[in-house]
């Protein structure tokens, strides 16, 4: 599914968090949405998941107007995954992952298959039967990214993933495979908004990047084009160096002090 | 295998309930119960005594527990916090409140248990939305286990004043609406509390959205559930079940925190499990603690919120400790 965000402005008790956001995401890209804290990038992807509605402006779905579409519907397409979450209730990681697929009525062998994939393509089989409360910050992670995955596998050539720093608590090895799964998903056809904060991450895997700052795009557009020196010191106020790799599309970047 | 464990708690609940009918000031054995209770039809004071005292007090208990463990579990998921207890969090004190406050002002309407449920009823509703208001505005859910322990003592107070100022001999047992009794069970109450296994359906058939909500409330969103909704559902739900449960018979404590914990830990957090398992459980246990408290002082009885209290107390304590920091507190 496309995604349509026309003039979208938001804000909470009279402090706007997002002005004038325009963006055109294509079906089966990866979008990053970059910022320093507070820039509104978490603000950004719950308007466009259809969590807040915004103070004006449209986010439309394949033309389709988000907030006029009803929840059990969306929930079929659309998989969302929030910053932080607190589940204190004893569930195994088995039975987290498959909460994922609540908003499906397919059968429960369909469900079961689904949730093996996912268990595979996560690395959770190991741990399937630990109890979620009891596991490190980035086993959680892995297994809430897994009930996202649970919730739209049935649709990956036509569902919308959206991930709010995604990679957070997750080691370089898991942070390059979590990647690699994202760009496959795509690949399918799905389309993918991710916040990161990681921005060397960014560069290598999206096609698209976002920069907003005080709640406004600053730039937009391939990786090279948004992650330039000058950009990123109105952005972050810092100075940065970027190196070359082997591959001229994907440099690399480290902030000077 | 959960299913299995669930189903080994109905044998339980038969025997025990039998048991409940053989016990108290007089001793009647286990032919004889049968014999009551299928057989013969001669009048006897055996016969009234099982029939007419003992068995709608039996049936009373199984249902009242069974209510208060079910809407226990119930708010727990919709919390996503175990220590939330329909008695701790003033459900049940608004209740009382209520209750209290339609003998008072209601005698010369005549009493009848209807009325009296409706506006325990009305005040479980009250104290919920007082509680729930008073999360949303302090943010944190200890805010709102808080306010509901402030309100609890408010309600309870009420009940006070209101026993105080009353000539009605129920009425001014401060014991029976703090501590609960299941003394005044007959067939009519019987009959008003059937309306619980309807409420216990109905909070059965919403078990995969209070699993989805343990998740979050924005998490269950994403899941197509409108957690509003849901919210007010259990809500109402809850406070029908314990305005009910205390019309008929107090304010029973801890049922409601206890047993949804016991199942959790026996049998997991799934609420397709754990309210079932619940309604079972406490129904069993509730008839245990009363058959206790009618035997323990015989022919004297104790208020059977005493005997809750005193396990549940200590279990409270055990829970806080082993919470430790997850209360956000």
């Amino acid at each position: 599914m496309s995604i349509a965000i026309t003039d979208l402005s938001y804000g909470i008790d009279g402090a706007s968090l997002l002005s004038d956001i325009n963006l055109n995401v294509e079906q089966g890209s990866i979008v990053a949405i970059v910022g320093p804290n507070g820039s509104g990038k978490t603000s950004l992807l719950r308007a466009a998941s259809g969590e807040v509605v915004p103070t004006s402006g449209q986010v439309e779905l394949n033309g389709n107007n988000v907030f006029a579409m009803h929840p059990g519907m969306r929930a079929l397409r659309y998989g969302v995954l929030p910053q932080e979450a607190n589940l204190d209730f004893p569930f195994t990681v088995e039975e987290v992952v498959q909460m994922g697929r609540i908003p499906h009525l397919t059968t429960m062998r369909e469900n079961n298959s689904i949730v093996e994939e996912v268990l595979a393509e996560m690395e959770l089989q190991d741990i399937r039967h630990r109890i979620y409360p009891t596991l490190s910050g980035g086993e959680k992670q892995r297994v809430q990214i897994g009930r996202v995955f649970c919730q739209i596998w049935g649709a990956r050539n036509d569902a919308c993933l959206f991930l709010d720093e995604p990679t957070a608590a997750l080691d370089l090895a898991h942070q390059i495979s979590l990647f690699k799964t994202i760009r496959q998903i795509s690949n399918l056809g799905a389309t993918v908004m991710v916040v990161l904060h990681d921005i060397n991450l960014a560069f290598r895997f999206a096609e698209h990047v976002v920069l907003l700052s005080h709640g406004r795009v600053l730039a937009s557009g391939t990786p090279l084009e948004v992650f330039s020196v000058e950009n990123m010191r109105t952005a972050f106020l810092v100075e940065v160096e970027i190196f070359e790799t082997n591959d001229p599309k994907r440099p690399f970047l480290i902030a000077r002090e | 295998m959960n299913r299995a464990y669930l189903s080994a708690l109905i044998p339980a609940l038969l025997l025990t309930g039998i048991a409940s009918l053989m016990v108290g000031s007089a001793d009647i054995p286990f032919n004889e119960v049968l014999k009551i209770l299928f057989g013969s039809e001669q009048p006897s004071n055996h016969r009234t005594i099982v029939l007419e005292i003992r068995l709608p007090r039996m049936l009373l208990a199984v249902l009242v527990g069974a209510g208060v463990a079910t809407s226990g579990a119930a708010i727990q998921g919709l919390f996503r916090n175990p220590l939330a207890d329909p008695a701790l969090i003033g459900v049940s004190g608004g209740a009382a409140l209520f209750a209290a406050a339609y003998l008072v002002l209601g005698i010369e309407l005549g009493i009848s248990g209807i009325g009296l449920a409706t506006s325990a009823f009305i005040g479980g509703l009250l104290t919920t939305w007082l509680v729930l208001e008073i999360g949303r505005r302090g943010g944190t859910i200890s805010s709102m286990l808080l306010g509901g322990v402030a309100i609890n003592a408010v309600a309870l107070s009420g009940v006070g004043l209101f026993s105080y100022l009353s000539t009605d001999l129920q009425l001014r047992s401060v014991a029976f609406w703090a501590m609960g009794s299941l003394n005044g069970a007959d067939w009519p109450s019987v009959s008003v509390a059937c309306v619980i296994p309807v409420i216990v359906a109905a909070f059965y058939s919403r078990a995969q959205k209070l699993n989805a909500i343990t998740l979050g409330d924005r998490e269950a969103g994403h899941l197509g559930i409108s957690v509003a909704r849901l919210r007010i559902e259990i809500v109402v739900l809850t406070a029908l079940a314990v305005g009910i449960s205390v019309a008929l018979c107090g304010v029973i404590a801890f049922i409601g925190l206890v047993v949804p914990h016991l199942i959790r830990l026996a049998l997991g957090p799934n609420h397709h499990i754990v309210i079932p398992g619940s309604a079972l459980l406490g129904g069993l246990l509730l008839l245990l603690a009363d058959s206790f408290s009618r035997v323990l002082l015989s022919p004297a009885e104790l208020p059977v919120g005493i005997i809750t209290s005193l396990i549940g107390g200590p279990f409270f304590i055990y829970l806080i400790i082993q919470q430790k920091g997850r209360l956000g507190l």
